[in-house]
């Protein structure tokens, strides 16, 4: 009979976000304990626990790097992908606007145009948060390659906690716009992960077949 | 300056020395002999009453490492594991030295306390 294989997905999570040398021992531990009866409950709180752990003990052994990663993201963040992203914002508001002014004081026209961009918007917005989210994960993971599970991980949560802690912060696109921004820098993140982990030399070394 | 001199040595004791959990994980590893690896150690920290998770211990054993406490080899992999290597543990004479001076002060500690005997308990 085949062995029970651990969940792909928390797999993934733990080769991905795990951090420091002992990653991979610790992914053939849990997979070790699962075969011999572990539920997959389990499986994930040990994965979820090694990735914040590892984490947490990457940036207290690095904290001029940890620092460093979260000045890096909070300035691009707030002084270039938030400028540039909020231009094209205010251009299309100002377009439905102006559309909605003509159909008011010109008399109804062509509408179609103002009913597809009034359903839009939301869907451009939460697509803008994603952009300015790849870009933020993209630049801090490429200055930040050898740390960057646990930078990326304190790219997600400082940023969250400083827009979660906003009071203006009650409409459901809002949410939407910030949970897109996390996806986003772990994207950003993980696209530079995914083509420094094709040429790493030290990727397979402990594997066998 | 004898002051700041003696607050710079009492910060560098409390990093060098084990706290308990890192001296359950040095006791378990030194039981567990040969076969001290990850999963025997989680499983033997259970048995005694500490439940603690896989990356937990190696972040305490990590830090044992770097105090010079323990030492690490690389094993063999096994298809069970995903075909990942397992590393194992010893305790190196350093840390045998450092578990024998605290378990004679703990033992000396504990004789003078009355709150501790098993009757009054």
């Amino acid at each position: 009979m085949k062995a029970p294989q651990p969940p792909k997905s928390a797999t993934w999570l733990l080769k991905h976000f795990g951090c420091g040398a002992d990653v991979d021992v610790v992914m053939g531990d849990l997979a070790e304990h699962y075969q011999q009866g572990q539920t997959q409950a389990w499986y994930w709180k040990e994965t979820l626990a090694a990735i914040i752990v590892t984490a947490f003990n990457e940036v207290r052994g690095n904290k001029w790097l940890s620092f460093r990663a979260v000045l890096v993201g909070l300035i691009v963040y707030s002084y270039v992908v938030l400028p540039l992203t909020s231009v094209v914002a205010i251009g299309i508001l100002d377009t439905h606007r102006e559309l909605e002014w003509r159909e008011l004081h010109v008399g109804p026209g062509n509408s179609v145009p103002l009913i597809v961009l009034s359903y839009a918007i939301p869907g451009i917005l939460v697509l803008l948060a994603l952009v300015m989210g790849v870009v933020t994960g993209w630049i801090v993971a490429r200055m930040h390659a050898r740390r960057r599970a646990p930078i990326l991980l304190l790219a997600i949560a400082i940023p969250a906690g400083f827009i979660i802690g906003n009071p203006s912060a009650d409409s459901f696109v809002f949410w939407i716009g910030v949970a897109a921004i996390i996806v986003g820098i772990l994207l950003g993140g993980l696209f530079i992960a995914g083509r420094r982990q094709a040429h790493s030399p030290t990727e397979h070394f402990h594997q066998v077949g | 300056l004898w002051r700041h001199s003696y607050f710079f040595y009492i910060l560098k004791e409390m990093k060098r020395s084990l706290n308990s959990s890192e001296l359950l994980v040095l006791l378990v590893v030194l039981r567990l002999g040969d076969d001290a690896y990850g999963v025997p150690i989680v499983e033997e920290l259970k048995r005694n009453r500490f439940k603690t998770g896989v990356a937990t211990v190696y972040v305490m054993l990590g830090r044992l490492e770097a105090k010079g406490l323990v030492a690490s080899s690389v094993g063999e992999a096994t298809p069970q594991r995903g075909g990942r290597a397992k590393r194992y543990f010893r305790v190196t004479g350093k840390g045998l030295r450092e578990v024998r001076e605290l378990q004679t002060t703990l033992v000396e500690l504990w004789q003078g306390v009355p709150q501790l005997l098993r009757e009054s308990v």
